[in-house]
């Protein structure tokens, strides 16, 4: 099962709702992921829900993390094609 | 932390003494007037306990190292700043109203900065009970209320030419263990919400004030201490049972006449004693950062944008080319306002105690502004709303078979839209243009944190105009002068 931490960004005046577009990447994934905070250690990724284009904790946690990091900014896309790219992401890869 | 539960049994526990319309409220907390504040308190629990939040919710104590609500946060860096104006504007938005713990936090970080300035100059030790104390604030998740305003009598007088001497709080007994206070602090946001609170002098002082200046920290529930309601605009619609009339259905604020009727202060709450000098860097670095903390209008003016958007489209006007331009110049104002509270912090700097103040100036500006632009934002809703905001009928009247069926008829706006959401939005943007919620959008934006005339004192003290007439001298080939 993979393991991926998931970290919201402060959501001050969030452009859309971060939380319901989360429920539908969940809804979207074929297969079962253990969620993890990143504070926990031993995740292959990292999924990064922004509110907006602001860069304020993308470039603090893109700096110091060890393995990829997958930045949501907006909903525009597909729930189902993020949901992919979350399992198919290897660690290693630049996104 | 505490949860937004935990948080609700701990204010319950408090034995304060509380009045309102002549009475002794026993449970402030479930006092249907009261109610609606303590919840608008209790969201910036919930929002700390929530993974989509907490990355603004959250600081890490420079203390402890432990995890903590930032409201109890002493600002480490510009990027704590930053936050704080972020954590405002979030928490105006979800609440749409004044949700109190801004000034506690404010409170306890300009003291952080002046009981460090008071010893490096008179070697007393006031710094440390402060860091204890806050240490004590940030485990247990703290409210503190914020009490600067004495009710300051003839305003032509300084504290010791008052005719009655109380009209500053002040120290009436010096004793082994500590000291004895009396007068009253004004206007107190939020202080039956709260567990602490935390007195300051509210101007600077002359050593013939020195007895004035006093500041410390106490039990919000400790004996002597007493709480007066102050009324707010449609307040005893909270009292009808029914909502809908409340526009906010959820939160409020307060505000409360607090008095210190002869009240002891032991000496390890106490972090100014009669050092007069610092009373006025402690209030102009109080005002920075609250100045700072109007913030929050920005939240709430997105609330009534959003509300003036949807009756506009439920009026039909929404379309309207002169309607439209009117919304946008109301988030002109409100993304204006932002500029400020987010350029204050940016430009903040480390003082000597390690602490982050904002760039008063800006702090000052942005608080100018604050006094004005919440009207005009109001104003242009009001515009946008039509009369009925202010002469549509009850919810009872709603509800009663007699009259509801007119109502329902000829309060309908647009025909998709029922009657009752249209109602709803429309008590909404009276809630916040002149009921209950203006007192914290407008009046406190007029008064709150220092009337504008004192941020256009700050600004002429603080704006570089020898730089500015230099300028203009190079320009016109004008040798530069000094
Ligand atoms: C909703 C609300 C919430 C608040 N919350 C808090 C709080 O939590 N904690 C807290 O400590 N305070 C709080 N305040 C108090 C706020 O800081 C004061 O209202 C503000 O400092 C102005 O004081 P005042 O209301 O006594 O008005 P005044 O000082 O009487 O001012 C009225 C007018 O008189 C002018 N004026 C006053 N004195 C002079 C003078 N000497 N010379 C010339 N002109 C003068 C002013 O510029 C102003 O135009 C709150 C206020 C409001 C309205």
């Amino acid at each position: 099962m993979r393991k991926i931490a998931l970290k919201y960004c402060g959501g001050c005046n969030p452009r859309y709702d971060r939380v319901r577009y989360y429920q539908r990447i969940l809804d979207a994934l074929q297969e079962e992921v253990q969620w993890v905070s990143v504070e926990d250690d031993d995740y292959e990724l990292v999924l990064l829900i922004k509110g907006c284009e602001a860069s304020c904790l993308e470039t603090k946690i893109t700096k110091t993390s060890a393995v990829p990091v997958l930045i949501i900014r907006e909903d525009c896309r597909e729930p189902a094609e993020i949901a992919e790219m979350l399992l198919a992401v290897k660690r290693g890869d630049d996104y | 932390m505490m949860t937004a539960a935990q948080y609700e049994e701990s204010i319950r526990k408090l034995n304060l003494q509380v009045y309102m319309f002549g009475k002794r409220v026993e449970n402030p907390v479930d006092n249907p007037i009261i109610r609606p504040s303590m919840q608008a308190v209790a969201k910036t629990y919930e929002l700390a306990e929530r993974r989509e939040h907490e990355d603004i919710m959250i600081a890490s104590s420079h203390l402890t190292g432990k995890k903590i609500n930032r409201f109890t946060h002493i600002h480490q860096s510009l990027e704590d700043l930053i936050k704080k104006s972020k954590m405002g504007r979030l928490l105006g938005r979800e609440t749409g109203c004044c949700f109190q713990r801004c000034v506690g936090m404010d409170a306890l970080n300009a003291l952080s900065i002046t009981t460090f300035n008071i010893d490096q100059k008179h070697k007393t030790s006031y710094y440390n009970r402060f860091v204890k104390y806050l240490e004590y604030v940030q485990n247990n998740d703290l409210v503190c209320d914020g009490a600067m305003t004495d009710p300051k009598g003839d305003r032509s007088l300084a504290p010791h030419q008052q005719s009655d001497p109380d009209m500053y709080l002040h120290i009436v007994e010096e004793r082994k263990d500590g000291i004895v206070v009396r007068g009253a602090k004004a206007h107190q946001t939020g202080a039956v919400n709260s567990h602490e609170i935390i007195v300051m002098p509210t101007i600077a002082m002359s050593e013939q004030d020195k007895d004035y200046a006093v500041t410390f920290s106490l039990p919000s529930d400790t004996r002597g201490i007493v709480y007066i309601m102050g009324r707010q605009s449609c307040d005893t619609r909270k009292l009808e049972g029914e909502t809908m009339d409340r526009g906010n259905v959820l939160f409020g604020g307060h505000e409360a006449l607090v008095v210190f009727d002869n009240v002891f202060v032991p000496w390890e709450r106490v972090f100014m004693f009669r050092e007069y000098e610092f009373a006025g860097e402690l209030v102009e670095n109080f005002a920075s950062y609250h100045r700072q903390s109007y913030a929050c209008k920005v939240g709430v003016g997105d609330v009534l944008i959003g509300a003036t958007q949807l009756i506009a489209e439920y009026n039909g006007a929404g379309k309207a080319s002169h309607v439209k331009d009117k919304i946008i110049e109301m988030n002109h104002l409100n993304e204006t306002l932002y500029c400020g509270c987010i350029a204050c912090a940016s430009e903040g700097s480390r003082k000597p105690s390690g602490t982050f103040l904002v760039n008063t100036l800006l702090a000052n500006v942005h608080k100018q502004n604050i006094t004005r632009f919440p009207y005009e934002i109001g104003r242009l809703a009001q515009d946008i709303a039509g009369g009925l905001m202010v002469t549509m009928p009850s919810e009872q009247d709603l509800k009663a078979p007699e009259t509801g069926k007119w109502i329902k008829k000829y309060l309908q706006g647009r025909a998709d839209i029922p009657a009752e959401e249209r109602m709803r939005i429309l008590r909404l943007i009276e809630n916040i243009t002149l009921g209950t919620a203006a007192v914290g959008y407008l009046t406190e934006s007029m008064h709150g944190a220092g009337s504008p005339q004192a941020q256009r004192i700050m600004i002429s003290r603080t704006v570089n105009m020898k730089e500015k007439r230099k300028a203009a001298r190079k320009l016109v080939g004008l040798e530069e002068k000094d």
